[in-house]
């Protein structure tokens, strides 16, 4: 074949390669793929040729299922599959409803209730007190490595302490993670986390009404008290605009 | 923190290996566009990745050499397992379904129909031409094709005229022949 031939042939075949590809405007949706992977990863162990010990383990789970008492529904045993996992700690919590919407309540300055206090410890061991930031607008955000919309949102809440940090904003994590510093420390190094993290117990749970689920952020005022409540992922426009209106006020 | 301990950190990140979450971030997209140039159905496309990612993320080895390059691969060849499986399904619905129905011309003759002809023959090609032809299509360099496919760098020409060739050759036997 010519030289000319082989040119027209490699253009043609370019051009018909060129074409199968999507258009410049399709986006991929990556949260709602990276959400899917995560469960998939998380749930689906990989597949393997190895036949028999599953069908023993389903053999010996019908078997356990069917020695449990008979008035508990099958819908109790998943959750308790579920809860088993987790320390009484984890119990006063519960999981994340990644999935729900979020709820933001956002309270004028008049009807605020003081936040409740407390003291915990920081990844370097140094006791870190709520009520020492009066004067700075604090972020307050109840979180957990195993949590994905709460892990998405530690990126910018770094990028936010940044930005605010000179202007009188204070971001503060609390992990609810019942295995505590094994998780939230390579976590948080990974991350360059650069605001004050600390371990919740049952007692800080319970001061702020239980933490019904994770992601929960709290906005509290210079002088203490709770400007807004945002349940589930806070997105950074939202919360920069809450946080904006009380540092305004 | 102090500048000691961001170096600890930094080395401490790179001994634990590459973040699954930042990776996931950093090539989904790409990936899934790979895949959607295979297969010409976005949707599908981006189930087909959350595969791809999901056997690296459970093949150690992957993690361990070049991750771009080791997902290329995967999701150029998961494109082309699709698409062969694809036309098989099709051949088989044709067989049966010609039987009741001609189809119309302009079915025959839609646009979509030579992109119809070319998964054939991507599917028919030997798979490491498909896979260079698909990869070149994505815009990668000669180097690029070479990292990803573990190619001699000096050969990747010869190797590509050749899978060319073998393009042709086999749309000219199936569709231009008769």
């Amino acid at each position: 074949m010519k030289g000319s031939d082989m040119q027209n042939v490699e253009r043609w075949i370019e051009d018909l390669m060129e074409r199968r590809l999507p258009g410049e405007e399709w986006r991929p949706d990556i949260n709602s793929a990276f959400a899917r992977f995560q469960r998939a990863r998380l749930s689906k162990p990989p597949r393997s040729r190895a036949w028999l010990p599953v069908v023993v383990g389903a053999l010996a789970g019908t078997a356990s299922l069917a020695a449990l008492p008979a008035g508990r529904t099958l819908a109790q045993r998943c959750v308790s599959a579920c809860v088993a996992e987790s320390s009484s700690l984890r119990q006063l919590f519960t999981e994340s409803r990644s999935g729900s919407v979020p709820t933001n309540v956002f309270v004028k300055p008049g009807g605020r209730a003081m936040a409740p206090d407390f003291t915990l410890s920081d990844a370097f061991g140094r006791a870190v007190k709520l009520s020492d930031f009066r004067g700075t607008v604090v972020l307050l955000n109840f979180w957990a490595t195993w949590c994905v919309p709460c892990r998405a949102e530690v990126p910018s809440l770094v990028d936010f302490q940044q930005a605010y940090g000179d202007r009188g904003v204070q971001v503060i994590g609390v992990s609810v993670d019942e295995d505590g510093w094994k998780s939230v420390k390579p976590f948080i190094e990974a991350r360059h986390v650069n605001y004050p993290v600390m371990i919740g117990n049952a007692d800080v749970a319970r001061a702020f009404g239980g933490i019904e689920s994770v992601p929960m952020t709290l906005i509290i005022d210079r002088s203490g008290r709770i400007a807004a409540t945002h349940r589930g992922l806070y997105e950074k426009d939202e919360y920069e605009s809450d946080v904006r209106a009380v540092l305004n006020e | 923190m102090d500048a000691l301990s961001e170096t600890l950190l930094d080395t401490k990140a790179r001994e634990t290996g590459p973040d699954i979450e930042d990776v996931f971030h950093a090539q989904y997209g790409r990936i899934a566009r790979v895949i959607a140039g295979v297969i010409r159905d976005p949707a599908r496309a981006e189930e087909l990745a959350v595969e791809v990612m999901l056997k690296w993320s459970r093949t150690p080895k992957a993690q361990s050499e070049n991750t771009g390059a080791w997902l290329y691969r995967a999701a150029v060849r998961a494109g082309l397992n699709e698409l062969r499986h694809r036309t098989r399904r099709e051949r088989h619905e044709r067989l049966f379904s010609l039987v009741r129905k001609t189809p119309t011309p302009e079915e025959l003759f839609a646009a979509r129909e030579e992109q119809r002809r070319v998964d054939v023959v991507l599917g028919a090609l030997d798979s490491r031409h498909a896979e260079l032809l698909l990869l070149r299509g994505q815009g990668l360099s000669y180097e690029e094709l070479a990292s990803t496919l573990g190619l001699n760098p000096k050969s990747v020409g010869t190797f590509l005229s050749r899978a060319q060739q073998a393009f042709r050759k086999e749309y000219i036997r199936r569709y231009e022949g008769k």
